[in-house]
């Protein structure tokens, strides 16, 4: 019955850019970026509203030239579920697996590539440019010499690789301005 | 915070550099010589009449001293330190401007060679190893494109970004110190070339290399991964980086010493011109 469920691709909030044989995904309300490998991308192309699991697995049988098995798809649904690129979460039948089994059978099952999504949050401007955002801002230090670390820099450390450095300290106290580490 | 009119600041003037207009005001004209050295590469000076995309005013306190506030826009930017600290926190400011709202281009930050009209693309975060890595790859005769931004337009070519390489010297502990390209025995590149290899890699102590190779898609996420417009433009961001890997090896792994790793990679790029 489960393998009768019809699972939606979500678009809605997506930038997607096709390449030849993966797909890129860009979350606008997550931030997050992913590749889907070509396996993830038929299932998720497949993903219509019209097709159930097996529908979808029989359509990748034709596609790859070779058997595709429901646990196949469901790894892939799966997955795109976690990452939030379906319209709704699908659950897969409880087969008493855990998922890296799953996999190892489906893996051992299959002569197509497992399904793969790779994931990462984009940065902020600062943090890809490594720029310490809080750089310039007075902060309280770790000791009194120059180069100390930071115990406070004032908001977060976004940007900074580390944390941030003191440096500028006041004679005989240990407030500095933070600094690129 | 009360906006600042132009009448508190009458001396200024804007500029233009990878397709964003800035337009800079203060309160001290000695400070617009020193702002002036401080411009991000391929910038030229535009006309008071023309557009600006974003306006950054810097105030010098009563007492001539240092720099007292510092917007961009109207947000206010934090500069607490001496005056070459500001001033070094403008320039930042100026250029992260540009990388973040270049409309037609995309920055990475990376460092960027090229071998023969190949270009080697290293991506990363500051202190992985990037510039030592870039520095080590021009000794061994790569032509040098920059330490801080790979810069790709819409059919993917590499641009450069020419400033001096920002090594960390143990004598200076670890602060970073410009030099020149020449000072490597290299030269800076100009033309627009194609990425050929994308080494994705960090400094570990007796790491060997052994990269594995990802696919260009994952490529794409590593170079997305430090991509300053990655949020503020990814459409663009999407558009152009497969173009930019689109003929290119990627290669992933952690390094020792950055000259033989060097070697290892130009080894790499002429075998893959044979075999591509």
């Amino acid at each position: 019955m489960q393998n009768l469920q019809k699972p939606v691709a979500r678009h809605e909030g997506l930038v997607v850019q096709e390449m030849p044989d993966e797909v890129l995904v860009y979350d606008l309300n997550t931030n997050k970026a992913h590749c889907l490998n070509k396996s993830a991308a038929a299932v998720w192309k497949n993903c219509d509203g019209s097709n159930s699991i097996s529908d979808i697995a029989a359509i990748l049988k034709n596609e790859f030239k070779t058997p595709v098995s429901d646990d196949f798809v469901w790894l892939a649904i799966d997955q795109l579920g976690k990452d939030e690129l379906l319209e709704q979460k699908l659950t897969a039948p409880a087969n008493g697996l855990t998922r890296r089994e799953a996999m190892r059978r489906v893996a051992l099952a299959s002569l197509v590539a497992l399904p793969v999504v790779a994931s990462l949050t984009a940065p902020t401007a600062a943090q890809a440019a490594s720029v310490c955002s809080n750089a310039g801002a007075a902060c309280t230090c770790s000791t009194t010499n120059n180069g100390a670390f930071a115990i406070t820099c004032p908001g977060s450390f976004t940007g900074c690789t580390g944390a941030c450095a003191c440096n500028n300290i006041q004679p005989g106290s240990n407030q500095g301005v933070c600094q690129q580490a | 915070m009360q906006f600042i009119v132009n009448q508190d600041l009458p001396f200024g003037f804007a500029f233009s550099s990878y397709g964003v207009s800035i337009e800079i005001r203060t309160n001290e004209r000695e400070l617009l010589t020193e702002i002036e050295n401080l411009l991000p590469p391929a910038s030229c000076i535009l006309s008071r009449e023309k557009p600006i995309d974003f306006l950054f005013a810097v105030i010098w306190d009563d007492e001539r001293e240092r720099i007292s506030e510092f917007y961009r826009n109207s947000e206010q930017q934090p500069c607490d330190g001496d005056h070459s600290q500001s001033l070094h926190l403008i320039e930042i400011a100026l250029r992260l401007t540009v990388a973040e709202f270049s409309p037609h281009l995309v920055f990475v930050h990376a460092g960027a060679v090229a071998f023969e009209d190949s270009a080697v693309i290293v991506p990363g975060r500051s202190r992985a190893g990037k510039t030592t890595l870039t520095a080590a790859l021009v000794q061994n005769g790569a032509v040098y494109y920059s330490d801080e931004y790979a810069i790709f337009d819409e059919f993917g070519f590499l641009h450069p970004f020419p400033k001096p390489l920002s090594v960390r010297e143990p004598w200076a502990f670890g602060k970073q110190i410009d030099q020149s390209v020449e000072k490597f025995g290299g030269r800076q590149g100009t033309k627009p070339i194609k990425a050929k290899a994308i080494v994705v890699t960090e400094f570990e102590k007796d790491a060997r290399w052994q990269p594995e190779r990802l696919s260009k898609g994952e490529g794409v996420l590593e170079l997305l991964a430090n991509t300053v417009s990655a949020r503020t433009n990814p459409r663009l961001a999407l558009k152009i980086l497969p173009r930019a890997v689109e003929n290119a090896l990627i290669l992933k792994g952690k390094r020792g010493d950055a000259e033989a790793v060097s070697k290892e990679i130009k080894k790499v790029l002429t075998k893959n011109a044979i075999f591509a």
